[in-house]
């Protein structure tokens, strides 16, 4: 048949609608390569094996096979349709599913409601033409349309994927196909084509954006007999499927557009460039062009008008430089693909000398869709000057990868955690790299960035072919950087010198800092190359090669720094940097798998020891560590990460039983003669007392308070750290030989500077007691508590009034122990307010969940706003009612108040917990001396000095309220510093090698999925009253188990 | 059509680039791709001819060599940018060179040695520049000339006049460049201590370098 007037498009679109809307049943399968990759062939299989069934039932279901939807996260997806009913989308099926699926569905009608995705009730595109829109719906199974991945897409060149079969050019037609191209063919002239692309304001969606009309329009005031247009399908970015995922799901678009374009410039071949890596795409086009050709809608005189009009399917071998179009053009001509410096532009001189316009798939596939609705349509879709839709490819590290077409100018935040549903495991969001290896990485910071060319340009970005990979916290961005430098290296044609050879040098650089060889000057080399590469190139290609580098050395240069000069990879990416990502993450670098491995051997006592090589507090980290190396642990991917830290635990525990075993003595060095002050006994100074009395030097600790300890002893509460152990692991090392001299307050008692006299070299570890102020009116009234304050009071055992309703705000460790405390001592009702949501407290979850359990009432997304003063005291606390909002540079949304929304909350007593800050007594007059903006001493993070010469600080004190293991870091770091420059060398590291620890180095045969230990806890009614230790520890058996557990990445294979 | 070219202007015909006019009229323009005996092929491929459009294109820089000269079109050959650029190109350039100027046929008419003089690049040995090349090198003759760790960039005035280089230039501070160079000495049996000693009378504290890829090549 062939096609010629109207009336055969919609004899064709009824035959189209019938197979859409068929009377028998049908199974669909989304087979792009995606969906092949996912299993989709093996799930066919497995249905036409079925045939035996179907003899049995008497149904015969069609199988049908269509594109991809652009789900990925949910491949392989089968759809079922049954006469006259919406399409049920089933996702994640595998053949046990599918079985299911057959049988209860297909056969007995009834959808499976737990592998459901959902129904196509209501037409997900803005097609006009077949629409699939029903009137009935089945019940609990919610509308695709309504899924947060599909809702705010807006679906133009997506149109048909996933919805019709890509090798029926009736369904094409019956969705509105070849419409356009035989309405302008009988209406319009060339020029009136181009007039309407050029009001469209259509864009090249390519990646430059350059205005598609005006792009045809040079190209038909091009003098010349014969003239092309091509299609760049030489999608070669990592990261980047659109055009692959239209070619494959719907290829009749791209050649309808082709067609317009032809007749508009007046060219009487296409050619459609697609790389060889795209089998399936090029055999789709290739049937595609077949039926066309058979239908007269390609070939001569097409669609009943005089015009000519053929395509034909050219394969490129994959060069990355293929996709700029001087290179892609002298690639068809059989040439090396390498670019030409333009002028001339391909519009004037092009393929084989003659006037040709290359557009990319995604610009061919939207303009069919300018013509059936309008320029007006589509103008009035996008922002100002970037119009309607982009197809970007969301992958990486995000809950729900695939396909998405929005309307420009969507912000940023709404692509990455409404349609994407945020990270994976629920990390955090760190960075986005938008148009793959020309583009750049946009921070957290710049969440709030509406994408649009424009916008995307102006942070270094791009928006390119439209990759965009999302980078989680673990993503170390110097080695995106090096990764994508390394993809322009390798396909960089090598015609200029600036792309040659500066991108290898600039990966030269970069592979060195990777590898813990960097310099400070390299990071002013790599922009020098980057901004020479970029003005000096050839073509585009060396032109954006340098972005990676240039957007995150713009936004991430700490990490660059911390590369260079800690040699340090701060999310345990570059592997030269560290041995395990445990040990790595730890910022006290404790020896995680070393411990595991002397454990599992039931050497308990040595694993006691070896940690103790690195932090002196093994028994306390086992209690109060928010041990950030569990979330590193290898054994994640598997199953469960170990229980690093009740292995601490149970080592210590043993220890402090004597039942520990044989315990090693941990090597000193000879006595140096050097004096050192250690003002304040928390965990920095008892840290730093630890190393350097270690390091030979004599130490001296001054401390306020009766007893040492700082926010372990006052700022912990007993049910989380029994007293016994702390002094325990305090006495040992003052037992090393440290002299302590407590309720001696630096400042009073004794004059800073004559300390700074006595002593060789001092170290501020004075923390971080004060309670921050409210700033609100009547703060100072009777009834309203400061939560340090009365924490150190309960732990001292001092008698306070706290009433029967206890109201505590902030969301800290602190507010937390100040409620679980309250509770113990009788308190009948004890309210949290935050003013953030829960996920955002700085407490620990565990401690959390524990007050959960403890009946503690938690009150979140409050601020408080004004007290309330009854009788001269205070008697409640009115609070602003708050809501998430934009996102801060930090990566986390900030906080806003509704308007006119307000939360009374009564109570006899008010704690506030609101944060922390230094008590700068310690330094008297010098106190100015130390101090920043925030009343932190600052301190250079790498040497931890002072701005005087002879100080050093750590610990809250520098850091604000920090962790355990974070003071431990500092009071270590400071030691480490403090005898480099006392003694003119490092020498920390030669404590370690004092104490021999020798154990299996045997890879572990331990693969098998296993569940990591369950923490006991003594249950919630016997936790009032008493300050009883709520955590309980493993046993013996336990314990050996999970140490068992590790994976032991420190074994490294052949070296 | 009148093109403008470091504020002067120049007649041209039309569809010349700007190269063409610039070399037409004698105003210096370093190129190493584009080859006269074949003018059609401009790969634009060395960016060492860029300039700097000022007015009447696309502003920015441009490689000449495929830079139509339009009317009113004005460039500048010398601009900080340009210079930039072309200094980074040497230096890419040289960054994968054998640096083996002493045997080398082209010593004494190096382009390098002259780009290298141009834009003030410390890349290549004083060799490069002496035009006695192999057989009448003087640390052939068993004379101890310090050429070959010695930087270039004065025309090997002495060795032009058959002294030997005495280093004024300052011995190399590029630790692959001295090896190239030390390598020239291994043959002449010279003790370390002899090259030292002539190396110190102009670069006193410039041989510590020397001396640590002495001592890692295991030179005596």
């Amino acid at each position: 048949m062939t096609v010629k007037t109207k009336l055969d498009l919609n004899e064709m679109a009824r035959i189209g609608m019938n197979s859409l809307e068929s009377s028998k049943p049908q199974i669909i399968f989304g087979l792009g390569t995606c969906g092949i990759a996912a299993g989709g062939n093996k799930l066919v299989d497995f249905t036409r094996e079925y045939t035996g069934y179907w003899q049995e039932t008497g149904i015969q279901p069609q199988i049908i096979t269509v594109g991809c939807i652009g789900m990925c996260h949910a491949e392989p997806l089968v759809d079922i349709k049954l006469p006259g009913k919406p399409r049920v989308t089933y996702h994640n099926v595998t053949t046990a599913k599918m079985k299911r699926i057959i049988e209860e569905h297909l056969i007995e009608g009834r959808p499976v409601k737990e592998f459901a995705m959902g129904q196509l009730s209501e037409e997900l595109s803005v097609c006009e033409h077949g629409k699939l829109d029903y009137t009935w719906h089945y019940e609990d199974i919610p509308n695709l349309k309504e899924l947060p991945f599909l809702a705010r897409q807006v679906r133009i060149v997506l149109r048909n994927c996933g919805v019709i079969n890509p090798e029926s050019i009736e369904q094409y037609i019956a969705r509105g196909g070849y419409r356009s191209a035989h309405k302008i063919l009988m209406d319009l002239k060339p020029q009136g084509v181009i007039d309407e692309v050029i009001k469209s304001g259509m864009r090249g969606r390519g990646g430059a954006g350059f205005s598609t009309g005006k792009k045809w329009q040079f190209a038909k005031d091009a003098p010349g007999d014969q003239k092309y247009v091509i299609c760049n399908a030489d999608e070669g970015d990592p990261g980047a499927y659109m055009d692959r995922a239209v070619l494959e799901s719907d290829p009749h678009s791209v050649i309808e557009g082709m067609i317009i374009g032809g007749y508009a410039i007046g060219a009487s071949i296409g050619i459609l460039y697609v790389r060889a890596e795209y089998p399936l795409a090029i055999k789709r086009l290739e049937k595609a062009i077949l039926q066309a050709r058979e239908f007269n809608i390609l070939g001569d005189n097409i669609l009943d008008s005089d015009f000519s009009f053929d395509l034909r399917i050219m394969e490129g071998a994959g060069a990355f430089v293929c996709g700029e179009e001087t290179a892609l053009i002298a690639s068809i001509e059989g040439k090396r693909g390498e670019p030409k410096p333009r002028p001339p532009f391909p519009a004037r001189s092009g393929l084989f000398g003659k006037p040709t316009n290359v557009n990319n798939v995604e610009t061919w596939a939207n303009i069919p869709m300018v013509f059936e609705k309008g320029a007006r349509w589509f103008n009035s879709m996008g922002t100002e000057r970037s119009k309607a839709t982009k197809v970007f490819s969301l992958v990486g590290k995000i809950e729900r990868a695939g396909l998405v077409e929005i309307p420009m100018g969507t912000k940023m935040k709404d692509i990455i955690y409404e349609i994407g549903g945020g990270m994976q495991h629920g990390r955090a969001f760190k960075a986005v790299q938008t148009g793959g290896p020309s583009g750049g990485c946009i921070p957290a910071e710049y969440l709030d960035v509406a994408v649009d060319y424009e916008n995307l340009q102006e942070l270094g970005s791009i928006v390119g072919s439209g990759g965009m990979v999302a980078m989680d916290e673990d993503t170390c961005m110097v080695d995106i950087a090096r990764y994508f430098l390394e993809f322009c290296v390798e396909e960089s044609c090598g015609q200029c010198t600036p792309c040659r050879m500066g991108t290898r040098r600039m990966l030269e650089v970069l592979e060195r800092i990777c590898q813990g060889g960097g310099k400070m000057s390299d990071i002013e080399l790599l922009e020098r190359l980057s901004v020479q590469i970029r003005d000096g190139s050839l073509c585009a290609l060396g032109g954006t090669a340098p972005n990676p580098v240039l957007t995150t050395l713009k936004y991430f240069r700490h990490e660059y720094e911390q590369h260079i000069l800690n040699k340090k990879c701060p999310s345990s990416t570059c592997a030269s940097l560290f041995l395990t990502p445990c040990q790595d993450t730890c910022p006290a670098g404790t020896d995680v798998p070393g411990q595991m491995q002397l454990v599992a051997e039931g050497r308990y006592g040595e694993a006691y020891e070896l940690q103790r090589q690195d932090n002196p507090f093994p028994a306390i980290c086992g209690r109060v560590c928010d041990h950030p190396c569990e979330s590193r642990c290898q054994r994640n991917l598997m199953d469960q990460p170990l229980s690093v830290m009740m292995i601490h635990r149970f080592c210590s525990d043993k220890v402090l039983e004597g039942k520990g075993g044989y315990r090693p003595e941990l090597g000193k060095l000879d006595p140096t003669g050097k004096k050192i002050a250690i003002v304040g006994g928390g965990v920095a100074g008892l840290t730093a007392a630890f190393f350097l009395k270690r390091l030979g030097h004599d130490v001296t600790i001054f401390e306020a308070q009766s007893e040492l300890g700082g926010m372990l002893m006052w700022g912990i509460p007993p049910y989380r750290l029994p007293r016994e152990v702390l002094r325990w692991e305090i006495q040992q090392i003052i037992d090393l030989g440290v002299h302590v001299r407590l309720n001696t307050a630096v400042g009073k008692d004794v004059p800073f500077e004559d300390i700074l006299q006595k002593f060789d070299s001092v170290f501020l570890g004075v923390g971080a007691q004060n309670d921050l102020p409210m700033n609100l009116p009547d703060e100072d009234k009777p009834g309203i508590l400061n939560g340090m304050k009365l924490l150190r009071q309960m732990n001292l055992n001092e008698k306070v009034d706290l009433g029967k309703r206890l109201l505590v705000i902030g969301g800290g460790n602190v507010s937390v122990d100040v409620a679980r405390t309250a509770h113990r001592l009788g308190c009948e009702k004890v309210i949290i307010a935050y003013r953030r949501e829960e996920i955002d407290m700085p407490a620990y979850p565990e401690e959390i969940s524990e007050a959960k359990k403890e009946g503690i009432e938690f009150y979140f997304l409050l601020a408080p706003e004004k007290i309330l003063v009854e009788k001269g005291r205070a008697a409640g606390v009115v609070f602003r009612k708050m809501k998430m909002d934009e996102f801060t540079k930090w990566g986390r949304r900030k906080p806003v108040p509704v308007e006119y929304e307000t939360v009374t909350i009564m109570a006899d007593r008010i704690v506030t917990a609101i944060g922390q800050q230094i008590d700068a007594d310690f330094a008297g007059d010098m106190a100015n001396q130390f101090l920043d903006h925030r009343q932190r001493i600052s301190v250079d993070p790498y040497s931890m000095q002072t701005s005087h010469p002879q100080v050093f600080a750590g610990g809250d004190a520098v850091l604000g309220p920090a962790t355990v293991i974070e003071a431990v870091a500092h009071g270590k770091n400071a030691a480490r510093q403090m005898d480099h420059k006392l003694m003119g060398e490092d020498r920390l590291y030669r404590l370690q090698g004092l104490t021999q620890f020798e154990y299996s180095m045997n890879p572990p045969n331990n693969d098998e999925p296993l569940p990591r230990a369950d923490i006991l806890t003594i249950p919630a009614r016997d936790r009032v009253c008493n300050f009883r230790e709520v955590v309980m520890c493993l046993d013996d058996q336990c314990a050996v188990m999970e140490a068992k557990r590790c994976l032991r990445c420190d074994i490294r294979e052949g070296v | 059509m009148k093109i403008i070219i470091n504020d002067t202007e120049y007649d041209c015909k039309e569809g010349l680039k700007v190269l063409d006019v610039a070399r037409a009229n004698g105003v210096h323009l370093p190129t190493l791709c584009f080859n006269p005996l074949n003018a059609e092929a401009r790969p634009a491929g060395c960016r060492l001819c860029v300039v700097e459009v000022l007015e009447g294109g696309r502003p920015g820089l441009q490689s000449s060599c495929t830079l139509p000269a339009t009317e009113g079109l004005k460039v500048s050959t010398k601009s900080r940018p340009v210079y930039d650029q072309r200094r980074e190109v040497v230096e890419l350039l040289l960054s994968e060179h054998e640096q083996d100027c002493r045997n080398c046929f082209v010593s004494g008419d190096c382009v390098f040695s002259e780009l290298c003089r141009e834009y003030d690049i410390n890349g290549v040995s004083v060799c490069s520049e002496c035009p006695k090349r192999r057989q009448g090198c003087l640390l052939s003759r068993g004379v101890l000339c310090l050429g070959p760790i010695t930087y270039a960039n004065c025309d090997a005035y002495c060795t032009r006049r058959g002294y030997k280089c005495e280093g004024c230039h300052s011995v190399m501070k590029n630790e692959d460049l001295l090896r190239f160079g030390l390598a020239a000495f291994a043959k002449a049996e010279f003790t370390r201590d002899e090259i030292l000693e002539a190396a110190r009378v102009f670069s006193f504290d410039g041989v510590g370098v020397l001396e640590k890829v002495m001592t890692e090549e295991g030179f005596r």
